[in-house]
């Protein structure tokens, strides 16, 4: 479980990655330079507020950065050593939706509206597993018992406004998973669900991910979904990492500022009553003016000058990485 | 037999609109319009004279009378003779819709079906050279007039100073041959002036539809570009552009090849609605004002009907 198990390779490898979008009114770099790594059949976190990256950073694993106005400028994606950086998009078509699968937040319109699942699945199927007809549709509906759709076989014919938001979100893992990808991207897979549901969908999520042995990469900003279900989380802040951690640590000791300030600030059941959730004072730093230093400084209360002029470095310890001159838990 | 009920409950609330229609176009077009009775007449008429024309016209019967005459006229599909040549109305309409109808279903067709072609381009390429030429391209052919585009058509197609490959008027048709060498350049001339605003509505819609979720979805599920336009873009933005090639049917049929017809010499439906107007040949303008507002009522059925086939979603309810 640690971020560089030297014995295992892992399966996805970013390194150094920059995205960059030309708006108008100048040039943000969505993404300034993040690494990290995924290992095989692990699930990791990937948690910020909304704007930090955490999205673009899944859609350019997948080489779906809209371009125009984004690109990659700098850095690499390797999934099991091959460079998808760069890749021409015929070979990065034959990885989307079979090496690589992906969930989307909003089930109710991820899914085309005018076709039956049915279609939709078994076009999935005949594109990367070459099967086609009564074979593809069986495979789907197998893939549809498997997320725990009741009656599949009738299920199957019905078109996505004929399902509840839990059914279309378990349809969707079941088309993400019926090409057997190593890695699977959950963008915000329960947000747009009732609270119950989101249990029965993570749940699901996580018991095909031991079954068939995916990574997972949860991207999310619900703590307690990653508290749950992850091994490990990357905490991100205005499009860098600032801290990777495996999560029992990561909750029990958060290192980085933002990360402990993102923990304090989960409601939950406390011994003594207080007036006042605790927040992060402050909002992000707008992406076109970061500051020079730290971008976590002007909301950090341990923050000094030297926060204030020099980006800090990450720091490895104990299998945690952190980016920060004044890590909570030591002397400042 | 969802639909077959749709189509009936849809006909019987037809009858209202085609009655709206008609009684306004008789009020404007019959009750108000030319009398013809001096033009039959000589110089100086007698009071007996003139009471004898009006009672043939039938301009001494009450409005009532007149437009259930018409209405009578119009379920029966039996609207007397033109005024003018003392041609059977039904059997003029008979000989001109055809012609009309193979010079502009060419272009209407190949119009359309560019455009959405075009479109599709346009709008996977937004904001690329490709669309901008398509775009570029799309506003000249609008910004142009028809007329000019005729003319110009004519003398590049048409005239010695240009190609001289096709005729400049004239409708002379005894088979497939003689049938493209008279269509070809009105054709032409039509798809020039409707490619560009089909192109430009079918990019809107297009566009719009290009930024929805599922599209991501199908992009994240490795969909060829080709795959993704021509059937999961495609079928979700069917909606409007039905309802666009539809609802300018009717349109295209009686009217839109006016011009056409006019600057090509050719004997179709606008042609003769058009000297029925200057005429006042009222038995044939009632048919062809009639015949209009009932294909509206039956364009309007089968929209919805092919809504229904489109999206899965719509109930004919």
């Amino acid at each position: 479980m640690s971020i560089h198990m030297s014995s295992k390779k892992p399966l996805l490898s970013v390194r150094d990655l920059v995205v960059e979008f030309n708006t108008e009114r100048g040039l943000v770099r969505a993404i300034d330079g993040i690494s990290f790594d995924v290992m095989p059949g692990e699930t990791m976190g990937l948690v910020g507020e909304s704007g930090c990256g955490k999205s673009v950073t899944s859609l350019a694993i997948l080489g779906l950065i809209p371009s125009p106005p984004g690109r990659i400028t700098a850095g690499s994606i390797q999934l099991n050593g091959r460079e998808l950086v760069g890749l021409p998009e015929s070979e990065y078509r034959k990885i989307r939706g079979s090496e690589i699968s992906m969930i989307f937040q909003e089930p109710m319109t991820a899914l085309n509206p005018v076709f039956s699942i049915a279609s939709q699945m078994t076009d999935v199927l005949s594109r990367h597993q070459k099967i086609r007809g009564k074979q593809a549709k069986n495979r789907a509906i197998e893939m549809l018992e498997l997320v725990g759709i009741p009656s599949p076989d009738k299920r199957i014919n019905e078109y996505p406004h004929q399902l509840s938001g839990g059914m279309r979100q378990r349809v969707m893992i079941a088309m993400a998973l019926s090409c057997n990808p190593k890695l699977l991207l959950a963008d915000e897979p329960t947000t747009a669900l009732d609270v119950t549901i989101q249990a029965q969908v993570m749940e699901q999520i996580v018991k095909l991910q031991h079954e068939l042995g995916t990574a997972v990469v949860l991207v999310t900003h619900d703590l307690g979904v990653v508290a749950e279900s992850c091994q490990r989380a990357l905490v991100m802040y205005a499009g860098r990492i600032v801290e990777q951690s495996p999560i029992i640590p990561l909750f029990k000791n958060p290192q980085h500022p933002y990360s402990a300030g993102l923990m304090a600030s989960i409601p939950r059941i406390r011994a003594d009553k207080i007036a006042e959730l605790p927040t992060i004072p402050g909002t992000v730093p707008d992406l076109l003016h970061l500051p020079k230093g730290c971008r976590f400084a002007e909301r950090c209360q341990f923050s000094d000058d030297r926060c204030h002029q020099e980006q800090p470095k990450n720091q490895t310890k104990d299998n945690r990485e952190v980016a920060c001159f004044h890590p909570c838990g030591e002397a400042s | 037999m969802e639909t077959l009920q749709y189509t009936l409950r849809k006909l019987v609330t037809g009858i209202p609109l085609i009655l709206g229609v008609t009684l306004i176009s008789f009020t404007l077009m019959v009750h108000f319009g030319p009398d013809k009775t001096y033009d039959l007449l000589g110089k100086n008429p007698t009071q007996e004279q003139i009471t004898e024309v009006r009672h043939q016209l039938g301009y001494d019967k009450s409005f009532v009378v007149r437009y259930t005459q018409y209405l009578k006229e119009l379920a029966t599909m039996n609207f007397g003779y033109s005024d003018s040549s003392g041609e059977k109305v039904s059997s003029i309409l008979i000989r001109t819709m055809p012609v009309s109808l193979a010079l502009i279903l060419p272009g209407f067709v190949l119009g359309n079906l560019f455009g959405v072609i075009l479109a599709l381009i346009a709008a996977y390429h937004r904001g690329h050279w490709i669309d901008k030429i398509i775009m570029g391209v799309s506003v000249m052919g609008m910004s142009v007039s028809f007329l000019i585009v005729i003319i110009a058509f004519q003398v590049i197609f048409s005239s010695s100073q240009g190609l001289d490959l096709f005729p400049v008027r004239g409708w002379d048709v005894y088979s497939f041959t003689d049938y493209i060498h008279y269509v070809t350049v009105p054709t032409l001339a039509s798809i020039f002036v409707s490619l560009g605003y089909n192109t430009r509505f079918y990019r809107a819609v297009i566009v719009e539809e290009m930024g929805r979720d599922h599209v991501r979805t199908a992009k994240a599920f490795g969909a060829h570009p080709i795959e993704l336009l021509f059937k999961s873009v495609l079928k979700n933005s069917l909606i409007p552009i039905i309802t666009r090639i539809m609802f300018s049917i009717p349109l295209v049929v009686i009217s839109g090849s006016l011009l056409l017809e006019s600057y090509f010499g050719i004997p179709g439906v606008g042609k003769v609605t058009y000297d029925a107007i200057l005429s006042g040949d009222q038995p044939i303008l009632k048919a062809v004002v009639g015949l209009t507002a009932i294909m509206f009522v039956f364009t309007l059925i089968i929209n919805d009907i092919l809504y229904k086939v489109v999206d899965p979603r719509i109930s004919l309810k």
